[in-house]
């Protein structure tokens, strides 16, 4: 029984609500507005030309058609190099480190930015964002990027913490986290479970893997000799049994009790029920194969479901799952993330103009199109997420309506995060303990030795810095 | 002097038009002071010589940045001597050196010789005519057209474990599935048969030209006086083809070492390093770790085994060259 | 030849023809599937070609599935690029380099052959240990970026190699034929033009083909030192590796496309090859 009274202060309060949004909207809604209208001087550097090195990305396919916009903004011109992700990093590192300084921005990720940061080749954004004559702080809108995205990209340089802290080195076009992808129609089928630890895990891609013939694989994993192979399903996996690469004093802690046991069964499953020649597997070739039917379960990137549900590139449309990745022994679940940004060179000649590129670039009204138009997933800002089209692709992705969504929004705020250690030579490390599970894999090795052996390896790599952090002399 | 002009016949040379030819002629005569008998070898051989030094900047820049500390992500380079040397040989780097130079010397010293044998092989059938001869020498040469950078991509396709051709042949005869590249065992085998194919037709081609440059007589003679095929192959052609083959044997030497492009596009030195050669540990090393005094003292080393088997294969050729001199 | 060697031998040439053609072949049946055929497994050997691949590559027009439209393509660019650094390239390589094989074969000098291994010694070097210098220089110099750039970078590959094959095919040919003529009164460069040179034709033919597609196939120069504009065939392939896939079917297109130069170029190599088996048969 509510009363009059009530109802007169429930619809008080529903007026007071609606007012109340209506501001917010009236204050918000600057950053929807076209880059006209934003409080800067987008004709300052006119006359300048801006090179940027670009990976080959739905997002780069987004931007590409906007640049002339950019061009008739500004008058600045714009010229690119579009490459394939490791021939860009490799072209990129070149320049850097040869002082050529050709490209102004590029393409980058935390992973890479830490290392960048101690080499002096990438410039902290901060002072241009905080720069009121460059900046339009309201129409810009920092705070709609995810926080977690947000902070990947910001680091004090601090080896072995300081993440979110500093400066601000990139900022973020994408973001992933690391999910199975299985097949929910075979999985009724088979009468399988979503497993929901690793050793359940083991026993679903290999019970698959059975069931499925000679010509059908339990999983796929990548498996080239990169730290790309152990950043994924891996360190996810590796991360939920509570394990870091390094300890505080930058050792390597590869090769605990735990770290074992663990490799003990991902290495399993993979001579059990994976792919053979599973080393030669790229990312996309283990996209391929799950799109092409071959393969029940992928322990990889969460946003390959924009492929998998494009009846034009996959004969499995509609078929797949996607649940969080499982959880180590004491429930833990932790997913990796990976995401692309945009940096400015620190070698770049027109930081100033390179600054309107990426103010003007990673805004809203510039972002909006990679999503809905070219498949960029998962969008960094909040309000792309949103956004009706998005919400609308992404509602029948998963086993239920909404399934993939509700996984990315638990990674966002619960599960995901970077779980490398920051540091400067992750790469390497990455590089070298994927050696490991190749030796371990082949049976050249045991599990055990072939970890121990990476141990020493990345020992020799992290030395460098335990000397100059006085950890060792 | 000029008798030999216009002697009737106006055979014109694509590489060499006659104009050039008269060019050269006049500008010879007027150095004649500086043309000697003496200068000639030296005014001719220079010009290539000079267009090639501006290789030696980068070059001894690489070199002696392999003396230093020079890792831009520690800081600036500082001069550390041999320490970088001393790190490779003592295996302390990850992968180690001896187990690069393992696979770089199993891998070129497979490729050498299957494609000498090869090469030499397909030649000697090419060298005789028959129907439709010249159509097969036209066609063995294609792979060699192929960059090896595509055709280690190519391969990769038909190696592929699961969907890939080679596979599929195999199932027929009753092979297991194998994962070829990214397996451990057959990997290093499986890049050097995509080298093989990809760069036979070279070795046939070279040694093909030589098969016909060389004089018909003595094996006119030899075929008259009822020789074997064999011993015509060992006593007359194997010697005459001599200096040809060396060079082939050099040049397919120095490539096979320095290799890259299809062994990073094929396996990126995986499995478990099973195909991690100098070249490939130089590139993870500098161009993903950024530790590249470590890279580049890798790739002097490198440097140094070319130089090194060169010369004893120079060596050998001269020999066989000497009584071809003036 | 017996019969039963006849046998033997056309067996080895249908081996040969197969060991070459095989992956050859492939690719061009690649370059006519559509990506699911691509992956398709049993592997599909009959399927119904397309051309889609061709004309993605060749015209830029890409099918939707209902209609074609213009996407854009960088290939017949890249391949003019390719196709005169490769030209020139070789042109520059025989220009200097010919003339030093002749030198190196015919004369003793002093240091000859310190000279001679000098210049090969360039050949030596692996392309890491290059490449950021070269960068560094280009960029100083102005190079970067452009066709007389990478044809000078290549001279690395095709210098040596043209001077020493030549030099051991010069030094095949008897001295005794070009001192014949000399004493018959002609004059050195006559000689050379009008004796050595014809001999030297399928050995000229052959080594210039080789050069030719040395320069044509080389990746790791011609990647660094070109940006969107002088970029060659070689390094442009590697744009079909996109971010969800490779594209095969359009790569395999490109890489046969890339072919036909030397394919037409190899052909021409037979006449000259030809030829000179029949002056070597009457001079021989």
């Amino acid at each position: 029984m509510l009363g009059k009274r009530g109802l007169v202060l429930i619809c008080l309060g529903l007026v007071l609500l609606m007012v109340l949004s209506l501001n917010g909207f009236a204050q918000e809604k600057k950053w929807l507005l076209p880059p006209e209208k934003a409080d800067v001087n987008w004709a300052a550097y006119k006359g300048t030309t801006l090179t940027i090195g670009l990976n080959k990305h739905p997002y780069t396919e987004s931007l590409r058609p906007l640049i002339p916009q950019f061009e008739e903004l500004t008058g600045i011109e714009v010229a690119y190099v579009i490459l394939p992700e490791e021939e860009f990093f490799e072209k990129l590192l070149i320049d850097l480190s040869s002082g050529a300084g050709l490209f102004d921005i590029y393409m980058t990720s935390p992973m890479f930015e830490w290392r960048y940061q101690y080499a002096g080749w990438v410039e902290d954004l901060l002072p241009y964002y905080n720069n009121p004559k460059l900046t339009d702080k309201e129409w810009y809108n920092r705070e709609d990027f995810f926080p977690l995205v947000l902070r990947a990209n910001e680091w004090d340089g601090t080896i072995g913490g300081g993440m979110g802290e500093g400066r601000w080195n990139g900022i973020p076009v994408m973001v992933e986290f690391f999910v199975q992808a299985y097949r929910e129609d075979l999985r009724k089928k088979w009468g399988l479970i979503v497993p929901k630890d690793y050793p359940e895990w083991y026993d679903v891609v290999t019970k698959a893997d059975e069931q499925g013939g000679a010509d059908f694989f339990g999983i796929v994993e990548r498996g080239i000799r990169s730290w790309s192979t152990v950043h994924s399903g891996y360190y996810t996996g590796f991360n939920s049994w509570g394990q870091k690469e390094l300890t505080k004093d930058l050792y390597a802690s590869i090769d605990t009790p735990k770290a074992i046991e663990f490799t003990k069964i991902w290495v399993k499953a993979l001579q059990d029920a994976g792919v053979p020649g599973w080393p030669t597997y790229t990312w996309y070739d283990g996209m391929e194969s799950y799109a092409a039917g071959r393969i029940y379960m992928y322990n990889d990137c969460d946003f390959f479901a924009a492929t998998y549900e494009n009846p034009a590139k996959s004969t499995i449309a509609g078929k797949s799952g996607y649940a969080l990745p499982p959880a180590g022994p004491d429930g833990r679940i932790a997913s990796n993330l990976w995401t692309w940004a945009l940096g400015m060179s620190a070698l770049s000649r027109h930081k100033e103009a390179a600054w309107l590129f990426l103010q003007w670039a990673t805004s809203y009204h510039s972002m909006i199109d990679a999503t809905v138009k070219h498949d960029n997933f998962n969008p960094t800002r909040k309000s792309i997420w949103e956004h009706p089209d998005v919400a609308n692709m992404v509602k029948n992705w998963g086993a239920y309506p909404g399934q993939y969504a509700e996984n990315v929004n638990l990674m966002l705020t619960k599960y995901g995060d970077i779980r490398w250690t920051p540091n400067p030579d992750v790469t390497a490390v990455g590089d070298i303990w994927c050696d490991a599970l190749h030796e371990a894999y082949a049976r050249q090795k045991t599990v055990e030795q072939a970890l121990k052996d990476s141990t020493r390896g990345i020992n020799r790599v992290m030395r460098k810095w335990r000397i100059a952090l006085g950890i060792e002399k | 002097m000029h008798k030999n002009k216009n002697n009737g016949h106006t055979e014109v040379s694509i590489f060499f038009p006659e104009a050039v030819a008269k060019i050269g002629s006049c500008l010879v005569r007027a150095k004649r002071r500086i043309v000697t008998r003496k200068t000639i070898p030296y005014l001719l051989y220079f010009p290539a010589f000079i267009a090639t030094v501006g290789i030696l900047y980068p070059f001894f820049r690489s070199v002696v940045l392999s003396f230093y500390e020079y890792n831009p992500t520690y800081g600036p380079a500082y001069f550390i001597g041999v320490q970088n040397y001393i790190d490779l040989f003592q295996g302390v780097t990850s992968p180690s050196f001896w187990l690069s130079l393992r696979v770089t010397l199993i891998y070129a010293f497979a490729n050498i010789s299957i494609q000498l044998i090869l090469g030499l092989g397909i030649a000697l059938l090419l060298v005789r005519t028959f129907a439709g001869y010249r159509i097969v020498r036209a066609v063995v040469l294609f792979p060699f057209m192929i960059p090896p950078i595509i055709e280690a991509m190519m391969w990769k396709l038909m190696y592929e474990p699961v969907t890939g051709i080679i596979n599929y042949i195999g199932s027929f005869l009753g092979m297991p599935r194998i994962g070829w590249l990214g397996d451990a065992a057959w990997a290093l085998p499986s890049v050097i048969v995509i080298d093989v194919h990809n760069f036979t037709p070279f070795v046939a081609i070279i040694l093909l030209a030589g098969l016909q440059s060389l004089p018909k007589r003595p094996f006119e003679a030899a075929q008259v006086d009822g020789a074997s095929s064999w011993f015509i192959l060992k006593n007359l052609t194997f010697p005459l083809l001599k200096p040809v083959l060396y060079v082939v044997l050099l040049f397919r030497m120095i490539e096979s070492l320095i290799m890259f492009d299809m062994i990073y596009a094929a396996t990126h030195g995986g499995p478990a390093n099973a195909t991690m050669s100098i070249h490939v540990n130089a590139y993870y090393h500098g161009m993903r770790w950024t530790m590249f005094g470590t890279s580049f003292a890798f790739l002097v080393i490198l440097w140094a085994m070319v130089f090194s088997g060169s010369f004893f294969i120079i060596r050998a050729w001269r020999k066989a060259l000497e009584a071809r001199m003036v | 030849m017996s019969r039963n060697k006849k046998i033997l031998y056309t067996i080895a040439i249908v081996i040969v023809m197969i060991w070459t053609c095989f992956p050859i072949g492939w690719m061009v049946l690649t370059s006519l599937k559509s990506p699911p055929d691509v992956y398709a497994y049993p592997p599909k050997i009959i399927f119904k070609p397309i051309l889609d691949n061709w004309l993605n590559v060749l015209l830029g027009q890409e099918w939707t599935g209902t209609a074609y439209i213009t996407v854009h393509t960088d290939i017949p660019r890249y391949f003019m690029n390719s196709f005169l650094i490769a030209c020139g390239a070789t042109l520059i390589a025989f220009l200097l380099g010919l003339p030093a094989a002749y030198s190196l074969a015919r004369y003793k000098f002093f240091g000859k052959e310190n000279f001679a291994f000098t210049l090969l010694s360039f050949r030596f070097a692996p392309g890491l240990i290059v490449i950021f210098g070269i960068y560094q220089l280009y960029q100083r110099t102005g190079l970067f970026d452009t066709h007389f750039g990478v044809m000078a970078v290549h001279q690395l590959l095709l210098l040596p190699f043209v001077v020493w094959m030549m030099r051991s095919y010069i030094a095949a040919i008897p001295i005794d034929i070009e001192r014949a003529a000399r004493v018959d009164g002609y004059s050195w460069l006559g000689v050379f033009t009008k004796v050595t040179l014809p001999l030297l034709k399928p050995a000229l033919a052959a080594s210039a083909v080789i050069a030719f597609i040395y320069s044509w196939n080389e990746f790791l120069l011609g990647y660094v030192v070109t940006g969107p504009n002088a970029r060659p065939m070689t390094p442009a392939l590697l744009g079909f590796i996109s971010y969800e896939r490779v594209l095969w079917g359009q790569m395999a297109a490109a890489a046969v496309l890339g072919m036909l130069p030397s394919i037409v170029l190899s052909l021409f190599v037979q006449r000259y090859v030809v030829a000179g088996l029949s002056f070597g048969a009457v001079k021989g």
